[in-house]
């Protein structure tokens, strides 16, 4: 279209008083295919979102009660389903929270185990990431090919934890459940190598992506901490926040890893963080595979599962990096055989609405799917 | 940029595809897969452990009917499928082995009340009588 | 394990809000206040470098009557995480919002809480239910709230056979 077309097209439609209100609602999910289990509430002024309202609640299976009612073996397999996409990783969180309650050290070698699951759990999730952002945007090839790639990983899964998408508290208190099968180790290296095929692809220059999702949605630093970003999001806003590197927990300070940032903090800047960050996933891996040392997995009383073994008085607050971004659990025991209150602290729970609704408020209906798969988000751990 | 992508592109024309064809051909299933529990009547003690363990309550000690009370004197474990997550605790809490978990993922039903493993023989004449 | 930076602060809060802090490991500060000094407190570790909210929890506290709220802060610069931990009645469960310290992300965890143990944050202007739609019981979270009984009024299905072990 020439600009001479577009300034005339402007000048009649402006000239015309419209003649129906161009104010109006609009929703975008609870059902609208990409947008998971979770909906907005839009106010529409023609194109532009005047303002949003997340609508959250639909995926509330209310974990922490239910947390109040198990034992800690039974809640790490119930912390699985705390996020579809990466069930290992909240399973590393909450037996870390029991670990530090009980006062268990887990030995070496299962250490090293944890790492390396939570990190390929990490470059799974992104890939799912990578997939959704593309799918959202209208690039159908890239969903196909990252689902297709992620599944080399799950098979992966299902070699050392019996399940191809929930390890059934594989990361359990005290170690993980059982050692790594004979060949695990070269079966994980030789997965590497697919996933770098992937970021390979991933990295290859996308016109439709790109178009889409360039200068939109920017958050800016000073927004990201005050409206509790976290993760590759804050890391796209000019922050380098990683828990990892900050607050390092099981062996991370002993391995070499790099915590990218960028300035822009727009959609795209997300993006390329997500690819970056698959990047030192797969370092971490192979560190740690060279590293792995040999020994028990599980520390010895706990090997057997056990119905009656009491919780040690105290409270916890123990904090990971997710693929998302920071998640925690606040765990209170008194003494008994089940913790008192558990409180989890998912990071979409703050990316998906104070977050989600101060991005959507000025952008255009069409870039609010790019807005919403850029931030990485789950409303299975939002809404718990 | 544009040549890698021509050639990525030939290179996927002769490459073999990511999936398999499942009926004839199918991904290798791992030895410590979670599958249906197998139960093994020999070794079990009626301990119980394994419905107390149970996140999901999918297990109940069940008393065999008259007519099988010779070979099954004690309470026996029924598996309830529809409510297992296959999580396996009860394959690891189970002291005698008695309790493992198959590679069987073959378990989906439009009937729930097949979903029910009824620890003795011959149950569906059982249900008939 | 080093803790030089964590017991400076520690000294910092005691001189200047006189206020006693603990240092619980490394990188864990844990300070226990009366409800009237929270936003005092908040206000001044802001200004210190803690502006990361990372959650605020409510622990409900049956026997002893009262709800313990935690809130878990991080300091970038120092790398460091402080608890301030109150404590409120549970019959009077009023409190300052620390919604003019951290913002929207405390407004959120707020809104949270307010649904799931029925704690009032005053100064929260944005406290409708958020997860729960047409809930008529009480709090959801609290102790004393019988969740089998509530459950098994609303949604028991009798004549499903399957759902006895969990009511009987
Ligand atoms: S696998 Fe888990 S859920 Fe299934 S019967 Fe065994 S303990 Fe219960
Ligand atoms: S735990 Fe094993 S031995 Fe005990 S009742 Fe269950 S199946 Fe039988």
């Amino acid at each position: 279209m020439t600009r001479k077309m577009r300034g005339n097209m402007f000048t009649t439609s402006e000239s015309i008083e419209p003649a129906i209100d161009t104010n109006y609602d609009l929703y975008f999910g609870p059902a609208h295919p990409g947008s998971g289990n979770f909906g907005v509430k839009l106010k529409v002024d023609g194109e532009v979102i005047t303002s949003a309202r997340a609508d959250p609640g639909y995926l509330h299976r209310g974990f922490e009660k239910l947390m109040e009612y198990r034992i800690p073996l039974q809640n790490a397999v119930l912390s699985d389903r705390l996020c579809v996409l990466e069930p290992l990783n909240w399973n590393l969180v909450h037996a870390e929270a029991v670990d530090e309650l009980m006062g268990v050290e887990p030995p070496e070698r299962a250490k090293y185990i944890r790492v390396i699951m939570a990190e390929l759990s990490r470059i799974q999730s992104h890939m799912i990431w990578y997939g959704v952002f593309c799918i959202g945007t209208g690039f159908e090839s890239g969903f196909k090919i990252a689902f297709g790639y992620r599944d080399y990983i799950l098979d992966i899964f299902e070699l050392i934890t019996g399940g191809r998408v929930y390890p059934a508290g594989y990361i359990c208190p005290g170690g993980v459940r059982r050692d790594l099968p004979e060949g695990a180790e070269e079966r994980i290296l030789e997965t590497l190598k697919k996933a770098e095929e992937m970021i390979r692809f991933e990295e290859m220059e996308n016109p439709t992506l790109l178009s889409r999702s360039k200068g939109v949605g920017v958050l800016k630093s000073e927004d990201a901490i005050r409206l509790g970003a976290t993760g590759p999001v804050i890391r796209a806003s000019g922050i380098a926040m990683d828990v990892r590197r900050d607050d390092p927990y099981e062996v991370y300070d002993k391995l070499d890893f790099e915590v990218p940032v960028r300035t822009e903090g727009d959609a795209y800047a997300r993006y390329l963080i997500g690819i970056e960050e698959m990047k030192q996933s797969v370092k971490i891996v192979r560190q740690a595979i060279d590293k792995l040392p040999a020994g028990e997995v599980i520390v010895p009383e706990l090997r057997k599962p056990k119905l009656n073994t009491k919780i040690p008085e105290g409270e916890v607050y123990v904090r990971n990096e997710i693929a998302r971004g920071e998640a925690a659990i606040h765990m209170v025991s008194n003494g008994s055989k089940y913790p008192y209150r558990v409180k989890v602290r998912g990071p979409d729970f703050l990316h998906m609405i104070p977050l989600l609704e101060h991005l959507l408020e000025g952008a255009q209906i069409a870039d609010v799917p790019a807005i919403y798969w850029s931030l990485n988000i789950c409303p299975a751990d939002m809404d718990r | 940029m544009k040549t890698l992508v021509v050639f990525k592109l030939l290179k996927n024309m002769v490459s073999k595809p990511m999936t398999v064809k499942f009926p004839s051909e199918s991904i290798p299933i791992p030895e410590k897969y979670r599958g249906e529990q197998v139960w093994d009547s020999a070794k079990c003690t009626s301990c119980g452990l394994c419905s107390k363990i149970c996140p999901n309550r999918a297990i109940e000690m069940v008393e065999a009917p008259p007519e099988y009370k010779e070979n099954y004197a004690k309470r026996y474990p029924m598996i309830d499928l529809g409510k297992c997550c296959f999580c396996g605790l009860c394959q690891d809490i189970c002291p005698t082995g008695s309790l493992t978990m198959s590679k069987n993922f073959f378990l989906s039903t439009f009937d729930p009340s097949t979903t029910i493993n009824i620890p003795f023989p011959k149950r569906v004449e059982l249900k008939a009588e | 394990m080093e803790v030089v930076v964590e017991e400076r602060i520690v000294k910092d809060i005691k001189a200047n809000l006189n206020i006693a802090g603990e240092v619980k490991r490394s990188r864990r500060i844990l300070i226990t206040l009366e409800k009237e000094d929270l936003l005092k407190v908040s206000e001044w570790i802001k200004g210190r470098g803690f502006e990361h909210l990372s959650a605020i929890s409510v622990v409900d506290w049956l026997e002893a009557g009262i709800y313990e709220i935690t809130y878990h802060v991080w300091s970038q610069e120092d790398k460091i995480l402080i608890t301030l931990k109150t404590s409120i009645n549970r019959q009077k469960a009023v409190i300052d919002s620390v919604i003019s310290v951290w913002d929207r992300s405390a407004g959120i965890h707020e809104r949270e809480l307010h649904e799931l143990f029925g704690v009032n944050f005053e100064g929260n202007p944005d406290l409708v239910p958020l997860f729960l739609e047409d809930w008529e019981g009480p709090p959801p979270f609290r102790k004393d709230f019988n969740w089998r009984e509530y459950t098994g009024e609303k949604y028991y299905d009798q004549e499903n056979e399957r759902e006895h072990v969990y009511y009987e």
